[in-house]
């Protein structure tokens, strides 16, 4: 009762509970809002390291279409190393600089090509009419300790021998 | 009527002491607010500045690489090329898709403004003149401070790339290169185009920042090596 009284007699200014509860509140909404572009700049930063990596596949990809269009030997001993793909000794390559002033935070990926894969149509009787060529990159996103890489990027293409 | 004068009327203001403490949480707020909003409008400022670039640099590497991928030969000239800044007039020959022939051969000239900031892409004989990648570039409206600057623009043979990028998979193409066939070097291109951003300090306590991103990209000239390119030799060397 006593409580009551006390509440029914507010006499217009702001006590400390509502202080309280409005700092609460306005705390809350301004986290969720900083959480909220951090995720959208998280994003942007993703789409950017993406882009990249499928820049870099695609360069990998047109050394090895060069290579098998005019280049390639499949009896030389050093071909045949590359038809069999280097998944066990993949490329690192840097896919992200990001901030110029720390080199410790570089992202780096990995880049490998699968074995080449001849295409014989029996139609053309010519033997191998083309090859199937397969490149993957893979990295991992920064602050993640994970020694599996997560993100990936695929690529297929073809090449067909300068002679044919 | 009194009476009612009295239930409702509130003469107790408030004390010193709450209007004192109401407007020091007041300021810390506001002070708290600003400051953050400061960094963050500086986190935005060069955060957009960086797509902008990124936006500018994909677009010229993935126009030229389109060039160059229809392309039956090239031309490359250095223009300027000292500690700082490396430039190269690019020619790009490609058939005209109607006819096929030598006779009907367009040239995409490919120049830098550094002035400018701009790269244009000219195609001969002239369709629209002198054609900027992007005429938004660089954004008009850059702040007290601000400019960006083209750094490079080269296109190197395979192997023959004068400084190649730090942990780039290039960085053994010149070793690479010892054992590849000529056919495949003259047909094989790295486009490295290097933009800068800076942000220099106006005010006092501000800091100056700059960025500098390489945008790369290889091309194998399919065209070069494809019997379209042989029938346009043999062609060539009929008529002379």
């Amino acid at each position: 009762m006593k409580l009551f009284k006390k509440w029914r007699s507010d006499d217009g200014s702001i006590d400390f509970i509502q202080i309280v509860t409005g700092l609460v509140i306005i705390g809350i909404a301004s986290i969720a809002t900083i959480d909220g572009f951090h995720q959208g700049y998280g994003w942007l930063d993703y789409q950017n390291r993406h882009t990249k990596a499928v820049s870099v596949a695609r360069s990998y990809m047109e050394y090895l279409q060069g290579r098998i269009h005019t280049d390639f030997q499949p009896a030389r001993f050093e071909d045949a190393q590359l038809m069999q793909g280097n998944r066990n000794a993949p490329l690192e390559v840097l896919l992200d600089g990001r901030d110029p002033d720390d080199p410790n935070d570089n992202v780096f990926c990995s880049v490998h090509h699968g074995p080449f894969l001849p295409v014989d149509r029996p139609e053309t009787g010519e033997g191998v009419d083309y090859w199937r060529i397969r490149v993957w990159v893979d990295w991992n996103e920064p602050n993640s300790n994970s020694p599996v890489l997560h993100h990936q990027v695929f690529f297929e293409g073809m090449m067909l021998p300068e002679g044919l | 009527m009194r009476l009612m004068n009295r239930l409702y009327s509130k003469d107790e203001g408030w004390t010193f002491v709450e209007a004192m403490l109401a407007v020091v949480i007041m300021a810390i707020m506001v002070l708290g607010l600003t400051v953050m909003l400061m960094a963050f409008r500086e986190h935005l400022d060069r955060s957009w500045a960086v797509r902008t670039m990124d936006q500018y640099g994909n677009d010229v590497v993935e126009r030229l690489t389109h060039s160059l991928r229809n392309g039956i030969n090239v031309q490359v000239n250095t223009r300027i090329n000292n500690y700082s800044i490396k430039i190269d007039d690019i020619d790009v020959t490609a058939l005209d898709p109607m006819y096929l022939d030598d006779a009907h051969a367009i040239t995409n000239r490919w120049r830098v403004n550094t002035r400018a900031v701009q790269v244009y892409a000219e195609e001969k004989p002239k369709k629209s003149g002198l054609n900027a990648v992007d005429p938004l570039f660089p954004p008009k409206r850059l702040g007290r401070g601000e400019y960006f600057e083209i750094k490079r623009f080269t296109l190197s043979e395979y192997g023959k790339d004068r400084d190649s990028p730090d942990g780039s998979i290039w960085e053994n193409e010149r070793l690479d290169s010892w054992s590849r066939s000529e056919t495949f070097k003259e047909a094989t291109y790295l486009i490295r185009f290097v933009l800068a951003y800076h942000r220099n300090a106006i005010n006092a306590g501000d800091k100056s920042w700059d960025f500098e991103k390489e945008y790369n990209n290889r091309v194998y000239m399919r065209n070069k090596n494809l019997p379209i390119r042989k029938s346009v030799e043999a062609g060539q060397d009929q008529a002379g």
